[in-house]
C-alpha cells in the first residue's frame, strides 16, 4: 500500500539559534544542525498542543514516520563588490538567576547556568512524510497557535519559517536553495536503514513531558554529508 | 495568533548593561563582528522590576519561601495549627520540592527551586488542598487563571515548574538579546583613586583598578501574544480592559525599564530613540535585526542611530514586499511620530 507522501520547507534563519541535544541541568548546548526534536516540538506547539497530552503522544507516535532533511545555508555579507562567507560561530551565554531569598533573608546564592548559541546561522529543513500530518503542520506553521522560535524563546526568527508544502523533495529544496544543488551544502538526512548512515542521534521524541515529567526519546539513524565545493 | 511586536533602537553611552562572568559586557558575533549583546533574561528582570512598581497586579515573586504562606493559608481555611506545618510542607514538595536538609541543619523552610508564584495563588493552593485532602489533585484543581488574577508577570514571562507540568505555563511574551546594529570592542576603564589623607610628600594613587565597558545602539525586540494572553490558562479571568491595562503597563516598562548593572557607577540611562509597534492578526513574529547584519557604520552627517533608523525602516519595507507581513497588520505606529499615550492607547485598543 502506498502512502501520499508531500514535503514541508522550512527556513530556519535568525541571528541567534540554539538546538539542544543531550542538554541537562546548568549546561544547554547546541548542536551544529537543528534536531528532529525542536522541529517536531516547533509544529506542535504551532497546533496548539499541551506538553505531556494524549494528543502529543499520539502525533509523536506518527512523527515516527516522518524523515527530516536538514541543511546548512552559508550566508553571505558583501563588502563593496567582494562577498565574504559568514563562519557559524558558537557563543556561550553565562546566565545566572539572582537575588534567590535564603531562609533568613540575607545571603543570596546565585544560580549558575551556561547556554550556547550559534551566530550567523541558517538552514534549510524539508520534513517529508504523511500529507494529512505534513499539511496540518504547514498550515499552523504559517499562523501558530503559540509561538515559533528558533531553538529558545529568545531567539526569533528574521523571516516567516513556513516556506511552503511540496509534492516533491527536488521542488521543495529549489524553493529553499535555488537553482544550487544539495550537494553543495552540508546537510544530513535520516534514513531508513542502518548502513545508509553515519550516526544515531536520541533526537526522536516520543514524549515531551509524560505526566510524570519526563520526556523520552529514541535513537534516529542520519547520514552527515559535507559541502562538496 | 494575533501578536504585538516592538521593534526598539536605543542608543546607550559608556555602560555595563549585563556582564559574563568575567564582568565584560555581554557580545555576540552578528554579521562576522563582534556586538555588544544584553541577554533576553537580562533586559526582562528589569522589565518585571518595573512594572510591578507601575502596576499592582504585577505581584509575581519567585521564591523559594513559600512553605510558611502555604501553612499560614491552610489555617486560614481552617485547618488544626499542629497539622498545618505538615499538610504546607506536603504541597509544597509536590510544587517544588521540599529542602529537607536544609530544614534539618538551619531549621528553615524551603523548597528546593525558585517557584514564580503570588499571594493569591498560594491561597488557591491551599483551599484547594483542603477541598481535595491530595496535593496532586490540589495543583490540578487550582490550575487555572482564577488564581492569577494578583500575577499577570506570570501569564506574561511564562513559569517551568519541574515537578508538576499542570502549572507549568507558557508566557505569553517573546524577547530577543538585544544586539548593537553596529560593531563593538569593548573598552577598559583604568582608574585610580585618590587617598584624601595621603601626606603631600607621598605620591601615587590610593588604589588602581579597570572595569570593563561598551557604548551602543540597541536593536531590542519583544512581542506579546495578546490571543494566548486572553485564554483560560493566561488572563481570561480579567476584564477586556483590565488585560489592556496590563498590556499597557507591559509596553510601558519593557520601554523603559534599563537592566541595573554599573547603575551607579555609570548611570547609562536612557530611553528608546525609535520605536515601531505593529499588531497582526496572524502570522508569528518576525524580528527586523537583519537589518543590521551588515554592521551599521555612521556616513554623511548621520550618526548610529539615525543610520540604523534608516537601515530598520528598509528591512521593513523589505520584508512587507517578499513576505506580504503587512497584509495582516491592523496597526503600526511609532515614537516619537506618537506620543508615548498615543501609542499604548492605539496598541492596547487591538487587546481583546
Amino acid at each position: 500500500m502506498s502512502i501520499e507522501i508531500a514535503h514541508l520547507a522550512l527556513r530556519l534563519e535568525g541571528p541567534l539559534q540554539a538546538w539542544g541535544f543531550n542538554s541537562q541541568y546548568n549546561r544547554r548546548n547546541s548542536g551544529l544542525l537543528p534536531t528532529k526534536s525542536a522541529i517536531l516540538g516547533m509544529c506542535l506547539a504551532a497546533l496548539g498542543i499541551p506538553r505531556g497530552s494524549v494528543e502529543e503522544k499520539t502525533l509523536l507516535e506518527q512523527c515516527t514516520g516522518l524523515r527530516l532533511l536538514t541543511v546548512a545555508v552559508p550566508r553571505w555579507i558583501k563588502y563593496g563588490d567582494k562577498p565574504a562567507e559568514l563562519i557559524v560561530r558558537r557563543i556561550t551565554d553565562y546566565h545566572t538567576v539572582q537575588n534567590t531569598k535564603t531562609a533568613d533573608g540575607k545571603i543570596k546564592d546565585t544560580h549558575l547556568t551556561y547556554r550556547q548559541y550559534l551566530c550567523d546561522a541558517s538552514f534549510a529543513c524539508v520534513l517529508s512524510g504523511n500529507i494529512s500530518l505534513i499539511n496540518s503542520f504547514g498550515q499552523a506553521l504559517e499562523n501558530p497557535v503559540w509561538g515559533v522560535w528558533l531553538g529558545r524563546k529568545a531567539c526569533i526568527p528574521t523571516a516567516p519559517i513556513y516556506g511552503g508544502i511540496f509534492a516533491n523533495e527536488p521542488d521543495a529544496l529549489l524553493s529553499l536553495l535555488g537553482d544550487q544543488p544539495l550537494e553543495a551544502f552540508t546537510h544530513q538526512r535520516e534514513v531508513e536503514y542502518f548502513d545508509e548512515g553515519t550516526d544515531s542521534l536520541p533526537d526522536q521524541p516520543l514524549c515531551f513531558a509524560a505526566p510524570d515529567g519526563i520526556r523520552k526519546f529514541v535513537p534516529r539513524r542520519v547520514a552527515l554529508k559535507e559541502a562538496v565545493k | 495568533m494575533k501578536h504585538l511586536e516592538l521593534h526598539i533602537l536605543q542608543s546607550f553611552p559608556v555602560a555595563c548593561l549585563n556582564r559574563d562572568d568575567l564582568n565584560s559586557p555581554k557580545t555576540a558575533i552578528f554579521g562576522g563582528v563582534q556586538r555588544a549583546r544584553v541577554s533576553s533574561q537580562s533586559w526582562k528582570r528589569a522589565i518585571r522590576e518595573l512594572a510591578t512598581e507601575i502596576n499592582p497586579r504585577f505581584q509575581g515573586q519567585r521564591t523559594r519561601l513559600i512553605v510558611e504562606p502555604l501553612r499560614d493559608a491552610l489555617i486560614a481555611e481552617g485547618i488544626a495549627e499542629v497539622d498545618a506545618l505538615d499538610k504546607a510542607k506536603a504541597l509544597a514538595d509536590a510544587l517544588s520540592k521540599f529542602d529537607v536538609d536544609t530544614e534539618k541543619k538551619t531549621g528553615k523552610l524551603k523548597v528546593k527551586t525558585l517557584f514564580f508564584t503570588s499571594q493569591a495563588e498560594l491561597e488557591a493552593l491551599a483551599r484547594a488542598f483542603h477541598e481535595t485532602g491530595d496535593a496532586k489533585k490540589a495543583i490540578k484543581k487550582a490550575a487555572s487563571s482564577e488564581i492569577l488574577k494578583d500575577a499577570a508577570d506570570i501569564a506574561l514571562f511564562g513559569r517551568m515548574v519541574a515537578n508538576d507540568h499542570s502549572l507549568t505555563l507558557e508566557g505569553a511574551a517573546l524577547f530577543s538579546h538585544a544586539l548593537s546594529t553596529h560593531k563593538v570592542d569593548n573598552e577598559i576603564d583604568f582608574f585610580s583613586a585618590v587617598d584624601d589623607w595621603q601626606p603631600n610628600e607621598e605620591s601615587g594613587a590610593g588604589m588602581t583598578g579597570t572595569l570593563e565597558f561598551n557604548s551602543a545602539t540597541y536593536y531590542r525586540f519583544a512581542a506579546l501574544n495578546i490571543d494566548m494572553l486572553a485564554d483560560k490558562d493566561h488572563l481570561q479571568a480579567l476584564s477586556r480592559e483590565e488585560r489592556q491595562e496590563v498590556v499597557r503597563s507591559f509596553i510601558e516598562a519593557t520601554l523603559k525599564a534599563i537592566p541595573g548593572a554599573r547603575k551607579n557607577s555609570m548611570n547609562a540611562a536612557t530611553l528608546p530613540g525609535y520605536v515601531l509597534g505593529v499588531v497582526r492578526s496572524s502570522g508569528h513574529p518576525v524580528q527586523l535585526v537583519n537589518a543590521f547584519e551588515k554592521p551599521i557604520r555612521a556616513y554623511g552627517g548621520k550618526g548610529l542611530f539615525e543610520a540604523s533608523l534608516d537601515a530598520m525602516k528598509n528591512e521593513r519595507e523589505n520584508l512587507n514586499s517578499t513576505w506580504g507581513l503587512d497584509k495582516s497588520e491592523l496597526f503600526n505606529g511609532a515614537i516619537p511620530d506618537l506620543s508615548l499615550a498615543e501609542f499604548l492607547y492605539k496598541a492596547c485598543a487591538h487587546v481583546d
